[in-house]
């Protein structure tokens, strides 16, 4: 019995203290793990004792888990998300005005320094050429509202993901609701923007609409069958960003990695290894990879912050639609 | 009074409180929160109110259909390749049988997560043999939904059935099948109205268990499920974004997949147990060679089989060594950056595997015993309440169970989440079970009377627990602890939910992986958390002479 | 050398009562018995005496000395039991040396005596065997060795013979026996085996339902039972319902017999035993030939060798069972004579 209570001590011990350790950030991430990594590797390069531990999860769980913590914060740094989804977020942020934030463009910059953006999404179409079966690749959102796309194109459901949103906001704002019906009686409808990419690489779909980071990376890998168009009529954007948690426990950690993550060599490694086009201003995009610069690219601009306060109007319209196109 | 001081003096019997207590406040309590939040209505009060909107959405009642769907189709599946092939192997011999002695270490080495990510990684996406196919110009169909969730759970969950019909076949009475013969009846009636009766209870438990386990189940479910909507990943799904908000459609999707397996059980120890029949052991009927084209039959047959059983373990191990660039796996170019990432870069998910597993399997080994042998040996009146707190684990699923630990260790007077506790908890809640009738099996072979010598020559009764009966258990202990520590280094479904920031294990580190794609860095995970099932399953038992499987 | 006090215990499992009121004295160095059917409370008893079994009431004392609430590892007993509970993952030699290094001896004392007690018992070869290589008598003598070489105050034995073949059983009686007499500690003996008690005590407890029946040396209870049930038990007995016709005189079925009828008053009913050894077979016809004979006729025959077992049926009615140890042979259906012992007892029934 000796024996056995000494060892529960220890375990005890070890157990307790395993808990308390050297110079943590805790990140609350929506990202996938290797731009997590990476990011973390770029913390290790100015602060080497740091240690990132991510808490990953999709934004809207993670932004709610933020709130529900807010008495006794478990995150410090919250990146990234949509800044429709952060803006209605504001009472559990840390404004913060880094020195880094003077080269990013203005208009990636939250209401009162209270998120800042890190990252700009581009909407695009993934192409899987095998999967085309004879029909010519679609070159704008116009293409995909055609009969012969019936059943091939898959896309998120709204309700279920930031960028998804702003894709079928724009759809609308675009092309209004009969856009939008044409869109739902072709689509396939699924519940993770995981889904989109993984099933249109796997060759399920003929297309997918998806952000760009997410699909050149299959490009970036190797797959030939993969192409990323850019609809000419016109795509959308979606700025992402961050912000830190009020209350934060190691604020000060958290403003480091923070500066870090909008440092012109991080926003590069980012570009180049997760392909997340970078919101500095003085990065050129298409030296460093083979994605178009924004400035050549057209884009129909949104307000996301009317986007926000029309959420539940275009989550009804889109439902009312895919019902229609059931119908049909 | 005086009665109760006395029961708690003796040592047993405050043990036996303790034990109760422990499994009280970390089992019992957590399923009690869990259904009171399913019953929470919208005003504070009591109400069915969470249940009625879970059938009404057709999201979740049509998971909670096709979960009973799945179960019963891989459950006939299961049965229909495990029993033929139990047949076969107790009554014939054919060239390479020996081989399939490894399907039980197989079934328990390679966790279902591997599994899973195998056979995507091979018949799913950009998978090895699907575009090999697709290049030839065969149509391949997706792998993912009702196809590969059938075919995946089948090849995981046949040993069950299989080894319980040989165990059965084994002991069956070989002069019943001759009775039968001399009175006249031909083999195929006598095979149908002797031997298959008798083997049916055996069949049946086994096919209980597997329904149990495909309803439970949640790597395969979510990994390889596509647009299936199902039981474990809806409520997991639930749970994931009801966070900060009100448990009760979580509460309420657990409590029904609860009922599901209690039903299972309950079905299984009424109508099967009463019906097991009991024969002279030790005459089974001899293996019969068989002709040489039905012996090459077979051989193909079971090594096609065995093949498949450890195709997860090749390509994990193909897999992790394999060029990978981002989400394509460019299979041929070999490579060893995952590894590198898997073992130097990102290695703590090994680090927390190691320990949390290790821990439990000492804790869990060490519970597991001292709760069997207060139930065999020092049974008291609160011994029944024990034997059942002891069950209850095995009615929930691992999602349930993480759930309903979170639930009841988020807030309030004690606060696990966050903490390395929680996660042994989880490994040692979900194994006790076996592990206690693992070493209860074993105690009920050991007489008191060796206890009451050691007592009678002047050695207190705690001391005679060390001294007699732990060290004539060893094979026993031992045994369960390999178990212990295969079992819980590959849990996955309950650590998912309870898991927080820095307490990401193996498996969760592949799961993470596989959804987000990146199937080379899951394969280096997978090939390091196999590595470690590996080595002590193999190595260990030959060194301590034990024999892992005899004690089921 | 120790002596026991039984006073007044009485044993309840669940509603049973097991143990009722029981009293006894084991004296010290004597070879004391208990006796009797499965289910009469001899096991529970020795179980009490050994603290395994809490008496609900009564107690017991070891030379005067209440050990009733000390606890089976404090009160410095050996005991033998009928599985003979060998350690199976210790050698022959750490079996019998367990108690000695239980009570923390020297480890030169320890091996002396655990050697000595393995050569009392012949075993000293396999002091370094398992238990699962050694044969039951083996395993017996071990279990005798490791109980006896911690010089307990009292020895038990619950049954330690009955699972050995006959041949065994015998040779194991003898060891037993000599070493009880060379140590003479107390020893207390628990069988169903009537000869085996016979032969081995100096003092014998037949119990029944929870009482002892009758108490006294082999000779006495053979010889003068009390009860028509210890007669029965000890040795083999035809029991006869018979009248007490006068002090010394009983009548059956309108004979008279000289017999020894105990403190039993005229007029009152009786039982009479008649062992089968005892009674003398004679060919012959009907009454006649004086003295104390009954007729009878010879319903079967048993041929055991040493004796031949008869089935006879006496003319009054009743079945007896004969053994002679006689050349002559007696034929099925032969009319016969049995002379009846006048010192054969009468019992009340």
């Amino acid at each position: 019995m000796n024996l056995f209570k000494k060892t529960l001590l220890a375990l005890t011990l070890v157990l307790t203290g395993a808990a308390a350790l050297a110079q943590n950030v805790v990140l609350y991430s929506s990202n996938n793990p290797e731009a997590i990594a990476n990011a973390g590797a770029a913390l290790k390069k100015k602060v080497p004792k740091a240690v990132v531990q991510s808490v990953t999860g999709g934004t809207g769980t993670l932004l709610k888990r933020i709130q529900a913590e807010s008495a006794n914060p478990g995150g410090d740094i919250f990146w990234s998300g949509g800044f429709g989804t952060l803006s209605a977020f504001q009472g559990v942020m840390e404004p913060y005005v880094s020195p880094e934030a003077k080269a990013i463009d203005p208009k990636f910059v939250g209401p009162k320094n209270s998120y800042i953006g890190t990252n700009v999404h581009v909407m695009v179409l993934m192409v899987n050429e095998r999967q085309l079966k004879g029909l010519a690749a679609p070159k704008t959102w116009a293409d995909l509202m055609k009969p012969e796309w019936k059943g091939k194109v898959v896309l998120t459901d709204p309700a279920r993901s930031g960028t998804a949103f702003i894709q079928v906001y724009g759809l609308l704002k675009q092309f209004g609701r009969e856009g939008l019906e044409r869109i739902a009686r072709n689509a396939v409808v699924v519940q993770s923007s995981g889904q989109v990419y993984k099933s249109v690489a796997a060759g399920e779909y003929a297309v997918g609409i998806t952000i760009e980071s997410s699909a050149y990376e299959f490009v970036a890998g190797g797959q030939k069958e993969i192409k990323l168009v850019y609809p000419a009529d016109g795509t959308y954007l979606g700025p992402e960003g961050m912000f830190l948690i009020k209350g934060a426990k190691r604020m000060a950690e958290a403003k480091q990695f923070y500066d870090v993550l909008l440092s012109k060599d991080t926003q590069e490694m980012l570009l180049r290894e997760n392909f997340r086009r970078p919101t500095r201003s003085d990065i050129a995009v298409s030296k460093i990879t083979s994605m178009p610069d924004l400035a050549s690219l057209k884009v129909f601009p949104l307000n996301l912050q009317v986007a926000t306060d029309e959420y539940e109007q275009l989550i009804a319209l889109w439902n009312l639609a895919l019902a229609k196109a059931k119908q049909s | 009074m005086r009665a109760l001081a006395r029961w708690l003096a003796w040592p047993w019997g405050l043990l036996t409180l303790l034990c109760l207590l422990v499994l009280a406040v970390f089992v019992v309590l957590p399923i009690g929160v869990l259904t009171l939040n399913s019953l929470k209505g919208a005003d504070g009060g009591y109400s069915l109110a969470g249940f009625a909107k879970v059938l009404a959405t057709p999201e979740y009642l049509q998971a909670i259909i096709n979960t009973v769907l799945l179960a019963s189709a891989v459950t006939t599946c299961t049965v229909a390749l495990g029993v033929p092939l139990a047949y076969v192997v107790a009554r014939h011999d054919f060239p390479l049988k020996r081989w399939l002695a490894v399907l039980p270490v197989a079934t328990i080495v390679i966790p279902e997560v591997i599994v899973g990510q195998s056979w995507l990684m091979v018949l799913g996406n950009n998978g090895l043999v699907s575009n090999f196919l697709r290049d030839l110009g065969l149509p391949v169909p997706s792998f993912y939904g009702w196809t590969g969730l059938i075919f995946s759970m089948t090849l995981v969950y046949y040993t069950y059935i299989y080894l319980g019909v040989l165990a059965a076949l084994r002991g069956f009475d070989g002069q019943l099948e001759e009775a039968s013969l001399s009175l006249g009846a031909t083999p195929a009636a006598t095979r149908w109205r002797v031997l298959l009766p008798t083997l049916a209870p055996a069949v049946l438990v086994n096919a209980l268990v597997v329904f149990t386990l495909v309803v439970g189940n949640f790597a395969l479910s979510s990994m390889l499920g596509g647009q299936v909507p199902l039981l474990s990943v809806q409520t997991y799904s639930l749970f994931v974004s009801e966070v900060g908000g009100d448990p009760v459609l979580q509460s309420s999707l657990s409590v029904i997949s609860i009922i599901l397996v209690a039903t299972a059980l309950l079905v299984q120890k009424w109508a099967v147990e009463r019906r097991q029949v009991h024969m002279t052991p030790g005459r089974a009927p001899a293996a019969q060679a068989l002709r040489s084209w039905q012996g090459g039959v077979f051989t193909v047959g079971v090594t096609a089989l065995v093949a498949l059983s450890l195709m997860p373990l090749v390509a994990v191990f193909v897999g992790a060594f394999t060029e990978a660039r981002g989400p394509v796996m460019h299979w041929g170019k070999a490579s060893l950056r995952s590894m590198e990432r898997a073992l130097s870069l990102e290695p703590e998910p090994i680090f927390n595997s190691l320990f949390f597993a290790a821990t439990a399997t000492v804790v869990g080994t060490a519970l597991a015993v001292l709760v069997s042998y207060l139930i065999v040996k020092k049974k008291s009146r609160l011994s029944p309440l024990l034997d059942a707190a002891v069950v209850v684990p095995l009615t929930i699923s691992g999602t349930v169970l993480g759930i309903a630990l979170v639930q009841s260790f988020n807030t309030g007077p004690l606060v696990l989440t966050g903490t390395a506790f929680i996660m042994v908890l989880v490994y040692v809640v979900r194994r006790l079970p076996f592990g206690v009738r693992n070493a209860s099996s074993m105690l009920y072979n050991i007489p008191t009377s060796i206890e009451e010598a050691s007592i009678s020559l002047g050695v207190t009764p705690l001391r005679t627990f060390v001294q007699v009966v732990l060290p004539v258990m060893k094979g026993a202990i031992f045994s369960a602890a390999i178990l212990m520590w295969a079992t819980s280094i590959s849990e996955l479904s309950a650590s998912v939910v309870v898991y927080s920031a820095g307490l990401e294990t193996m498996p969760i580190a592949i799961f993470r992986q596989v959804d987000t794609g990146r199937l080379g860095l899951a394969s280096a995970y997978g090939a390091a958390l196999v590595t470690l099932i590996l080595v002590p399953v193999l190595v260990l038992p030959k060194l301590l002479r034990i024999n892992l499987f005899s004690l089921k | 050398m120790t002596r026991i006090t039984i006073d007044q215990l009485s044993k309840r499992f669940d509603k049973q009562t097991v143990l009722q009121g029981l009293s006894l004295v084991i004296e010290e160095g004597s070879f004391f018995t208990l006796l009797g059917p499965s289910g009469c409370g001899k096991t529970t008893l020795l179980r009490c005496i050994a603290g395994f079994n809490v008496p609900d009431a009564g107690r017991i004392l070891f030379d005067g000395d209440a050990v009733t609430s000390v606890p089976a590892y404090e009160r410095n007993i050996g005991m033998v039991f009928q599985d003979y509970a060998l350690f199976p993952d210790k050698t022959v030699f750490d079996n019998v040396a367990y108690g000695l290094r239980a009570r923390k001896r020297p480890a030169e004392e320890l091996r002396q005596r655990t050697e000595e007690a393995l050569a009392q018992v012949g075993l000293q070869a396999l002091a370094a065997r398992f238990p699962a290589q050694l044969s039951g008598g083996q395993r017996q003598r071990v279990a005798l060795a490791r109980a006896m070489v911690i010089k307990p105050r009292v020895l038990l034995m619950d049954e330690p013979l009955s699972n050995l073949d006959a041949k065994l059983r015998l040779a194991m009686r003898d060891m037993i026996l000599e070493l009880q007499r060379a140590t003479r500690i107390t020893t207390v003996f628990v069988t169903h085996d009537q000869e085996e008690a016979l032969a081995l005590s100096d003092q014998i407890a037949v119990m029944q339902e929870g009482r002892v029946a009758q108490q006294g040396t082999p000779q006495a209870l053979y010889a003068t039972p009390q009860w028509a049930y210890v007669a029965d038990f000890i040795g083999s007995a035809n029991l006869l319902p018979v009248t007490v016709a006068a002090p010394g005189r009983v009548a059956l079925a309108g004979l008279q017999l000289d017999v020894d009828t105990g403190s039993l008053a005229a007029g009152s009913s009786g039982q009479l035993v008649l062992r089968p050894e005892a009674l003398r077979l004679k060919s012959g016809g009907a009454q006649g030939a004086g003295g104390n004979t009954l007729g009878a006729r010879v319903l079967s025959r048993q041929y055991l060798g040493a004796k031949t077992s008869y089935r006879v049926a006496l003319d009054a009615g009743p079945e007896l069972r004969v053994e002679d140890t006689g050349a002559a042979a007696h034929a099925v259906g032969e009319a016969v004579q049995l002379g009846v012992d006048t010192a054969s007892r009468v019992v009340a029934a």
